[in-house]
C-alpha cells in the first residue's frame, strides 16, 4: 500500500511541499519550545506568555463541572462563560474530554498544525483561486508568515504563537476574501465553501467576520451596480446570507446562559495605541497612498481596475472606518487593540497588489523612472532615520496604518529588486537557495522570539505534583508572588483555583464585594497590613482569612514576601510541602 | 517682626520634617477625607522639603515619601508614577522605593496600581538580592 498508494502521492508537487512544510513547522516548534524547556527545566512549563495560559485555561475550564470558562481561575466564578465563545479553546477541551486525549497533548499539536494548516490553506488560495504559480505561492507565504516573527510590535511578533487567536482565523479569512473576489458560483466546491466559511469564521473569530462581511457586501453591491443583468444570487449573496444566519445563532448564544458581562468587549484602550486623531490621520494617509496609486494606473496607463485594487482600497477604507469608530463614535473600544489581527491578510493582498503594479511599470518603459524615484525615496527615508535617530522602517509606532506603510515600503523595495535585477531574479529560480533561505528565516525567526521570563527555573513544579496528589478538587491556593501574576500554571496543571491572579481579576470580575475583598486582602498581605484593613478592623484575622475561600499558601524561594506572609498568618499555616524552590502551607 | 518672619519658616520646616515621619495611615486617611483636590500651593511645602532632603541625602526614603505625598495630594496618578520613575533614574534606593509607592497607593485605595508596584518591587528585589 505504501509503495502503490502513498509514495506516488509525493510526486504531486503540493503533497511534497505540504510534507516539507509539516517537517519545517515541527522543527520550528522544537527550536523555540526546546529553548523554553531548557529555560524552565521542564517540558511542562513552556507556555510562551500569560495570554496563552488564559486561553488554554478556558479550554480546560470548558470541561470542568460546572463549566468555568468564563473565569476558570476563581472558585466563586464557576458556572460562567464568555459572551463571545473562545471556540477553538473550547473545542479542544471538548475533544480532549470525549476522545479521552490528555489535554496537554494539544499543546504541541496546536503549535505545529495551526501554522502549518494556515500556510497550506493560504498557498492553496494563492494557487487555485488567485492563479499564482504553486512554488511562488509556497515561498512567498513562508516569507510573509515568518516576517511577523521579526516584527518589533510584540502582538504582531506573536501572530504564529498566540493560542488561539488570530492564528485560528487567518487562513479562513483569506479563503473568505479569495472567494469574494475570485469565487465561481458554478463551482460546487466554491459554493459549499461560501456557505461554510463565513459561519466558521464568525464562531472562531468575530472580528474577522466583520472584516470578511465588509468585502462581501461591498463587492456584492458593486457587482450589481456594475452589471444590472448579473445574477442577484451569486456567491457573495449566499455568503452574506450564511453570515447573517450564523450571526443570529451567535446572538442566541450570547444572550443565553450564565454569561460574563459583555463589557469584556469594551475594556479600556491602552495609551500605547496613540491618539485617536493621529490614528485616523495615518489611516487616511494609507488610503491616500492606495487610492492615489490605483487612480494613477487607471488614468496614466489606461489599466483596468483589478480585484486586487478593490481589495486593497476597501481594506484601507475599512481601516479608516475602524479608526473613526474607535476614536470618535464609540471611544476606547477593543477594536483598535485588535487591529493587528488584520495585518496578515492585509500584507498578503498588498504583496500581490504591489507585484501587479511593478510588473505594469516593467512592461511600460517607465521602469527606470520608477526605479530612480524608489531609490530616491529609500535614500530619503534612510537619511531621515539617521537625522532623527529612529529607524523609520523597523520601528514600532503605535499607529497600525504606519505599520502597514512600513510593510508596504519593504514589500515594494523587495518586489522592485527582484523584478528589476536579472541576477536577483535568477537567484529566485535556484531551488536550493530558496529552500535554504526559507529554513534560515524560519529558524532565525523562531530563535529570536523572546523567552517567557516566568518559565525560567519554574519554582512550583514540585508543589503542583503534591497538590495533584493530595489537594481536594477546586481548593484555593494563594500564590504569594507578583512575579507569576500572569503565568502561574496553577489551574492549568492542577485544576485548583487561585486566590488572586491578574487575569482572574480582569475588568469584569472586580465588582462583587467578594472580588473587591480578594484584591484588598491579597495586597494587604504582601504589604504587611492584614491587621489594618479599612472597614474590617472589627473582624478577627481568622474571619478575614476565611471571608473568601483559602486553602493553601504557596511562595517561591527566595521571596521578599516570605517574612511578611509567615508573620501575619502565624498560627494558621501548616507546612505540607517544601523543596529548594518553594514552600506550600495548608491554611488551617 | 523680623524674628517672626524668620521663625515661621523654621517652625514650618520642622513640622514638615515631622510629617515625613508621620505614619502612612494618617496620610492615607487625610487624602481619602479630601473631597476636593487641594490647591497646589497647600501641598507645595511637601515637595520643597522633600527635594531639600533628597538634595542632602539621595538615599533618604523619607525625602521621597514627602514628594510622593505631594503627588498623591494633587491626585495626579500619572505624575505620581512618573515621579517614581524619575526617582529611580536619580538613584533612589531600589527596591524600597517601589514598596513605599505600593504602600501609599494601597492606603489611598488604588489597589490595582499598588499590585503593579509590588510586581516592580519583587522584580527589583530579585535583581538585587536573589540572582547574585
Amino acid at each position: 500500500m505504501l509503495k502503490n498508494k502513498i509514495l506516488p502521492l509525493f510526486k504531486l508537487q503540493i503533497v511534497s511541499y505540504a510534507f516539507t512544510a509539516l517537517l519545517l513547522f515541527t522543527v520550528c516548534f522544537f527550536v523555540h519550545f526546546g529553548r523554553e524547556a531548557h529555560s524552565s527545566k521542564s517540558w511542562e512549563y513552556v507556555l510562551p506568555g500569560g495570554e496563552d495560559l488564559v486561553y488554554w485555561s478556558y479550554g480546560k475550564g470548558r470541561i470542568m463541572t460546572p463549566r468555568c470558562d468564563g473565569n476558570p481561575f476563581y472558585f466563586e466564578e464557576q458556572g460562567t462563560r464568555h459572551i463571545i465563545p473562545w471556540t477553538t479553546a473550547e473545542t479542544i477541551g471538548l475533544i480532549s474530554k470525549y476522545a479521552k486525549i490528555p489535554f496537554s497533548w494539544f499543546f504541541p499539536a496546536w503549535h505545529i498544525l495551526a501554522p502549518f494548516l494556515t500556510w497550506l490553506l493560504i498557498v492553496l488560495c494563492c494557487w487555485k483561486l488567485w492563479d499564482y504559480p504553486l512554488s511562488a505561492s509556497a515561498a512567498i507565504t513562508y516569507f510573509l508568515l515568518f516576517s511577523t516573527l521579526f516584527h518589533s510590535h510584540q502582538m504582531i511578533q506573536w501572530t504564529l504563537y498566540r493560542f488561539s487567536r488570530p492564528l485560528d482565523g487567518i487562513a479562513l479569512l483569506f479563503l473568505w476574501i479569495s472567494l469574494v473576489f475570485k469565487g465561481n458560483r458554478n463551482n460546487k466546491i466554491h459554493f459549499c465553501a461560501s456557505w461554510l466559511v463565513p459561519p466558521i469564521v464568525l464562531w472562531l473569530h468575530p472580528y474577522y467576520a466583520g472584516f470578511g462581511l465588509w468585502f462581501t457586501v461591498i463587492e456584492y453591491v458593486r457587482g450589481l451596480l456594475k452589471n444590472k443583468n448579473a445574477s442577484k444570487f451569486d456567491l457573495r449573496f449566499w455568503m452574506t446570507v450564511s453570515t447573517f444566519i450564523a450571526g443570529f445563532s451567535f446572538i442566541g448564544y450570547a444572550f443565553s446562559g450564565e454569561n460574563i458581562n459583555p463589557l469584556v468587549l469594551f475594556g479600556p484602550t491602552k495609551p500605547s495605541f496613540g491618539s485617536p486623531f493621529l490614528n485616523l490621520l495615518t489611516s487616511f494617509l494609507w488610503l491616500a497612498v492606495v487610492w492615489g496609486t490605483v487612480l494613477f494606473f487607471k488614468f496614466s496607463f489606461r489599466e483596468k481596475t483589478t480585484p486586487l485594487d478593490f481589495l486593497t482600497v476597501e481594506s484601507a477604507i475599512f481601516l479608516v472606518w475602524v479608526c473613526w469608530i474607535n476614536g470618535f463614535v464609540v471611544p476606547k473600544t477593543e477594536l483598535i487593540v485588535h487591529l493587528h489581527y488584520f495585518l496578515v491578510p492585509m500584507i498578503f493582498s498588498m504583496t500581490g497588489w504591489v507585484y501587479e503594479k511593478v510588473i505594469i511599470f516593467k512592461k511600460s518603459g517607465y521602469f527606470s523612472i520608477f526605479s530612480k524615484a524608489l531609490v530616491f525615496l529609500t535614500i530619503l527615508v534612510l537619511t531621515l532615520s539617521l537625522v532623527i535617530k529612529e529607524n523609520l522602517i523597523f520601528c514600532s509606532p503605535p499607529y497600525f496604518s504606519i505599520k502597514i506603510l512600513q510593510y508596504f515600503f519593504i514589500i515594494l523595495v523587495s518586489v522592485w529588486a527582484v523584478t528589476g535585477f536579472d541576477f536577483l531574479r535568477r537567484l529566485t529560480t535556484k531551488k536550493g537557495l530558496v529552500y535554504g533561505l526559507i529554513i534560515a528565516v524560519a529558524v532565525a525567526g523562531h530563535w529570536i522570539i523572546p523567552l517567557n521570563p516566568q518559565n525560567r527555573d519554574f519554582p512550583f513544579a514540585g508543589a503542583f505534583q503534591w497538590l495533584k496528589k493530595n489537594a481536594q478538587e477546586k481548593e484555593v491556593v494563594l500564590t504569594a508572588s507578583r512575579k507569576y501574576r500572569f503565568c502561574d500554571y496553577l489551574f492549568l496543571k492542577t485544576g485548583l483555583k487561585s486566590y488572586y491572579n491578574d487575569y482572574g481579576s480582569g475588568n469584569v470580575f472586580i465588582e462583587s464585594p467578594q472580588a473587591k475583598f480578594r484584591v484588598v486582602f491579597y495586597t494587604a498581605l504582601l504589604l504587611n497590613r492584614v491587621d489594618k484593613i479599612r472597614h474590617l478592623e472589627a473582624l478577627s484575622l481568622e474571619e478575614k482569612i476565611h471571608l473568601v475561600r483559602l486553602d493553601y499558601v504557596l511562595i517561591p524561594i527566595p521571596s521578599p514576601f516570605y517574612n511578611v506572609v509567615t508573620r501575619q498568618l502565624q498560627g494558621f499555616l501548616k507546612l505540607v510541602y517544601q523543596d529548594k524552590k518553594c514552600f506550600l502551607w495548608k491554611v488551617t | 517682626m523680623k524674628f517672626f518672619r524668620q521663625a515661621i519658616p523654621t517652625v514650618l520646616f520642622f513640622l514638615l520634617l515631622n510629617a515625613a515621619a508621620f505614619s502612612s495611615e494618617d496620610i492615607g486617611k487625610a487624602i481619602r477625607q479630601e473631597n476636593e483636590t487641594p490647591d497646589e500651593k497647600d501641598v507645595e511645602p511637601y515637595l520643597i522639603l522633600g527635594k531639600k532632603i533628597i538634595a542632602q541625602d539621595p538615599q533618604s526614603i523619607e525625602g521621597y515619601k514627602l514628594i510622593l505625598i505631594h503627588a498623591l495630594f494633587t491626585k495626579n496618578m500619572n505624575a505620581f508614577l512618573n515621579t517614581i520613575d524619575d526617582f529611580k533614574e536619580q538613584g533612589a534606593p531600589e527596591p524600597e522605593i517601589d514598596y513605599l509607592a505600593a504602600d501609599m497607593l494601597y492606603l489611598v485605595d488604588y489597589f490595582g496600581l499598588a499590585l503593579l508596584k509590588l510586581a516592580d518591587f519583587e522584580k527589583a528585589w530579585r535583581e538585587k538580592y536573589a540572582q547574585k
